[in-house]
């Protein structure tokens, strides 16, 4: 009787914070989705913004936020599938794995200003780069870096030792045993780890708006040390200006086109990890 | 003298042609050790060319690391240490030749069947992905013939691009040691292959094991004593680490010298 009174109060407050959640998402995308709608149009995702981003769209804040996330991703991949490698397959000292594996989950919980803070004194005072999109690209590639790395490992440490064995057995080296065995079925968590933390980036404001981006009048970038526009840094300034109704209204939707980018990479890491599982288990 | 890949290979090759009638694989005052537990003692064994060389005895006596030791799998666990020599026709697998050029001439089954996610094609061929030598017909050749090695040709031919992971248990294992065969070994070494089969499938590992004597010789661990009885021409006892008896196998079923291996074969029991 006790242990189904437990049982039916675990139930309860489960399902209520369950619900919670879903009360405060459906709460958040409903004024996001309501207020952002009606500045939505062809026109605002295609058009720069002028006046401050009071008139206009969000043309090269979307594509500044795609080039810097984009350029994250290019950057931190091949880094955290070599340390996934690494502590997966030949780092076999028990203690270097823990240590390896804490300092993973500590730089994962850095808080992401100390980022910005960390690239502005290395990269914009002693470095002197001044303002550059690669360089938020490279501290938002640090910024991930935990996330996919952590992602990938795990995937490729659940791999049955066997695959190794049999790899072995047929005589191949590690290296083969990697390229053919570890890699191909830990590759479904690197791509899931890397949209999430590209989930992660693209909503990013403090780490790259002390060092890669400008609130007006960027374009494209022509070199690697020009500043671009992301919507976080965008969205920041429009509701700076929200006593004037057009950019608050702007601001809205640029909240919205941000929103479903990160929906769309949301979604996509769900597919991706179940698409990688069940190719695995075919 | 270290060795690559192409020496061993060359070099074994030979010696099969010289001399057929040393045994393929001797080991000499092996010992092994797992940190500081020692779970291989003195091991002075032989294993018969073109012969099923059975190794039977309780669990935890050795049968799976000795058999790990001979292809060198046990090298990558960092506290496995062994000393003593294991000679394949002579030329010690334990020196310091290129390891998986030693591999490739032991191959390795393994307890449970283990196809990778993969084609029945890609699974067949997955042991020659880095070795160039080998045109696409010649691919499909060895595919083929190893298919019919194993009797699994006719149960795939019309589905070889299908997924390795919807044959049945019986038909995967058959599938891993026809991918075993495809790297051309000259030894099979089979750790407990039948064991997480059905009856009637571990019937059909065992003909197909009395089929493959003819061209390979196979060190065959099992638990079952009647298989053993089955398809052992030689029969080697193990418990503690330790080997008991070894000979042929009426030998030791009609005539066993210790009382150990009667007890064993007789009872399932061993007090050693």
């Amino acid at each position: 009787m006790n242990r189904r009174l437990i049982n039916e109060v675990f139930t309860i407050f489960s399902s209520l914070a369950a619900l919670f959640c879903l009360v405060v998402l459906c709460f958040l995308l409903t004024v996001i989705v309501s207020q952002g709608f009606p500045a939505l149009s062809f026109k605002f995702i295609v058009s720069p913004a002028k006046n401050f981003g009071a008139e206009g769209g969000v043309l090269y804040q979307l594509l500044g936020s795609l080039l810097l996330v984009i350029c994250a991703g290019v950057i931190s991949l091949p880094i955290a599938l070599g340390v996934a490698i690494y502590k997966s397959e030949y780092l076999q000292n028990s203690r270097l794995q823990l240590l390896s594996h804490l300092l993973l989950y500590a730089l994962n919980a850095v808080p992401s200003v100390v980022f910005g803070i960390f690239g502005l004194i290395f990269f914009v005072n002693i470095l002197h780069t001044g303002l550059s999109w690669f360089v938020g690209s490279i501290i938002l590639a640090l910024m991930i870096l935990p996330t996919i790395t952590l992602s990938c490992y795990q995937s490729m440490s659940s791999i049955p030792h066997s695959y190794r064995d049999t790899a072995y057995a047929l005589g191949f080296n590690n290296w083969q045993t990697v390229i053919q065995v570890v890699l191909p079925q830990g590759i479904g968590g690197a791509i899931t780890g890397l949209l999430m933390g590209l989930t992660r980036a693209i909503g990013e404001t403090a780490p790259i708006m002390f060092i890669a981006t400008a609130f007006s009048g960027v374009t494209i970038p022509q070199t690697l040390n020009t500043p671009v526009s992301s919507l976080p840094t965008h969205i920041l300034a429009l509701t700076k200006q929200a006593t004037q109704p057009q950019a608050l209204s702007n601001a809205w939707g640029a909240s919205l086109v941000l929103l479903t980018l990160v929906l769309i990479l949301s979604i996509s890491a769900l597919f991706s990890r179940h698409y990688f599982k069940l190719r695995t288990q075919r | 003298m270290k060795m690559n890949r192409t020496g061993v290979t060359q070099l074994l090759q030979q010696v099969a042609i010289e001399d057929s009638q040393i045994p393929c694989i001797k080991m000499q005052e092996f010992n092994a050790w797992f940190d500081k537990n020692q779970v291989l003692k003195d091991i002075n064994l032989q294993f018969n060319l073109h012969q099923i060389n059975c190794i039977i005895g309780p669990s935890g006596s050795g049968k799976s690391t000795l058999l790990r030791s001979i292809n060198r799998i046990n090298d990558d666990i960092t506290s496995f240490k062994h000393q003593g020599e294991i000679l394949l026709k002579g030329i010690n697998v334990l020196a310091d030749h290129d390891v998986t050029a030693i591999r490739k001439q032991l191959g390795m089954v393994f307890q449970k069947p283990c196809v990778f996610p993969n084609s029945i094609r890609e699974n067949i061929l997955f042991g020659l992905q880095f070795d160039n030598t080998y045109s696409l017909q010649q691919r499909q050749t060895i595919m083929e013939d190893k298919l019919k090695a194993v009797a699994l040709w006719n149960e795939v031919q019309q589905r070889l691009n299908s997924p390795a992971t919807d044959l049945s248990l019986g038909q995967q294992q058959r599938l891993c040691i026809a991918r075993t065969l495809a790297v051309n070994p000259q030894v099979l070494l089979l750790d407990e292959p039948t064991s997480s089969l059905d009856p009637v499938s571990s019937r059909a590992i065992e003909d197909l094991m009395l089929q493959l004597k003819d061209r390979y010789t196979i060190i065959f661990v099992t638990h079952n004593i009647l298989q053993a009885k089955r398809i052992a021409d030689r029969l080697i006892f193990m418990c503690d680490g330790q080997v008991i008896e070894q000979g042929n196998k009426e030998q030791l079923f009609n005539n066993p010298a210790k009382q150990q291996t009667w007890d064993y074969l007789n009872n399932e029991y061993c007090n050693c």
